[in-house]
């Protein structure tokens, strides 16, 4: 319950302000501040809500969202197919390793990634990171 | 294996984490300022601080993880993930707060004149931009007071919990990770 409470707070104020429709400017908004020190916050990057940039970029939103996600599948993938842990620490290197990529890549003008691509690639790895902790939280059904 | 009457104490692990994402987050802050004010203001939104912000995105969160494989493997043991988040927790919240503090000793002892060297910048990077003269003076008014006391600790206040509930996520993790008893 925590870690649903956890995940869902980060995911609503990483919306940001363009969520309660109560403040249009981004750098006043206490959300923002909340994760200056996690993202760099590049309005060119982010998604808006209500014409308001949210309080992270593309890539953050789709980690916090896809975690959020993640937890709410937990039951779901547990009762569907027993968990191999190795399997989901593998998934989650792999994700990392793609996020780096991606960056390093664009940054290196070998492609240019959109908001949408880099919001996929953060979400893989939101995921993976929720799937990798599902069958701690419901070991009974799992074994 | 767990042994629930001799549980070591977790705090040197929490320290540990805490000290390295604590550093981490001082280079970031204050080595953007500088950076900042040695670059010319050309009007750009998106700065060279904001490019090392893409590289080092998100290594604020990892303390949870650094911390709790500290803990497994200083003590040879496993631990559920609650402990993992507990850990995770506290050390978010000791490095913001050691990050804090070295902030402040460092823009109010070692180099008073950083914080308006920095707003001076913004104030020249606006101009650079030509904006018209009403969109520039509210422009100005977003950019936050150098002297200002109460901003630095409301921004430092939200931190803690953000930051802490964040190592608190990867400090599960690093748990499940390095100290599960599944392998």
């Amino acid at each position: 319950m925590c870690t649903l409470l956890g995940s869902l707070s980060i995911f609503v104020i990483a919306l940001g302000p363009g969520l309660f429709n109560n403040s249009p400017v981004i750098y006043k908004s206490w959300q923002f501040h909340a994760f200056h020190l996690l993202c760099h916050q590049d309005a060119d990057r982010s998604f808006l809500i209500d014409g308001t940039q949210m309080a992270v970029c593309a890539r953050c939103i789709g980690i916090y969202s896809s975690f959020f996600t993640g937890v709410i599948l937990m039951p779901v993938l547990i009762l569907i197919k027993k968990v191999k842990s190795r399997f989901y620490f593998r998934l989650l290197v792999g994700t990392i390793i793609l996020n780096f990529v991606d960056v390093l890549s664009n940054q290196f003008e070998f492609w240019t990634n959109t908001n949408w691509s880099r919001f996929f690639l953060g979400a893989l790895f939101g995921l993976s990171a929720a799937f990798l902790l599902a069958n701690e939280f419901f070991k009974k059904l799992n074994n | 294996m767990e042994n629930e009457e001799m549980k070591p104490s977790y705090w040197p692990s929490v320290l540990y984490g805490a000290i390295i994402i604590g550093v981490i987050m001082v280079l970031m802050s204050i080595g953007s300022q500088y950076m900042t004010i040695g670059s010319e203001p050309t009007g750009a939104q998106f700065t060279l601080p904001q490019l090392i912000g893409t590289l080092v995105c998100f290594i604020a969160a990892i303390g949870g993880v650094l911390a709790a494989r500290h803990y497994a493997k200083t003590h040879d043991i496993t631990f559920p993930i609650g402990t993992g988040a507990l850990i995770g927790f506290l050390t978010g919240v000791v490095g913001v707060a050691i990050s804090a503090v070295v902030s402040l000793i460092w823009t109010k002892v070692v180099d008073p004149g950083l914080n308006q060297a920095v707003y001076d910048w913004q104030v020249a990077n606006l101009e650079a931009q030509n904006l018209p003269e009403a969109q520039m003076e509210m422009s100005l008014s977003f950019i936050p007071d150098p002297t200002s006391m109460s901003a630095f600790f409301i921004a430092t206040g939200i931190s803690l919990v953000v930051i802490g509930i964040l190592n608190a996520l990867t400090g599960m993790i690093g748990a499940k990770i390095f100290a599960s008893e599944e392998g």
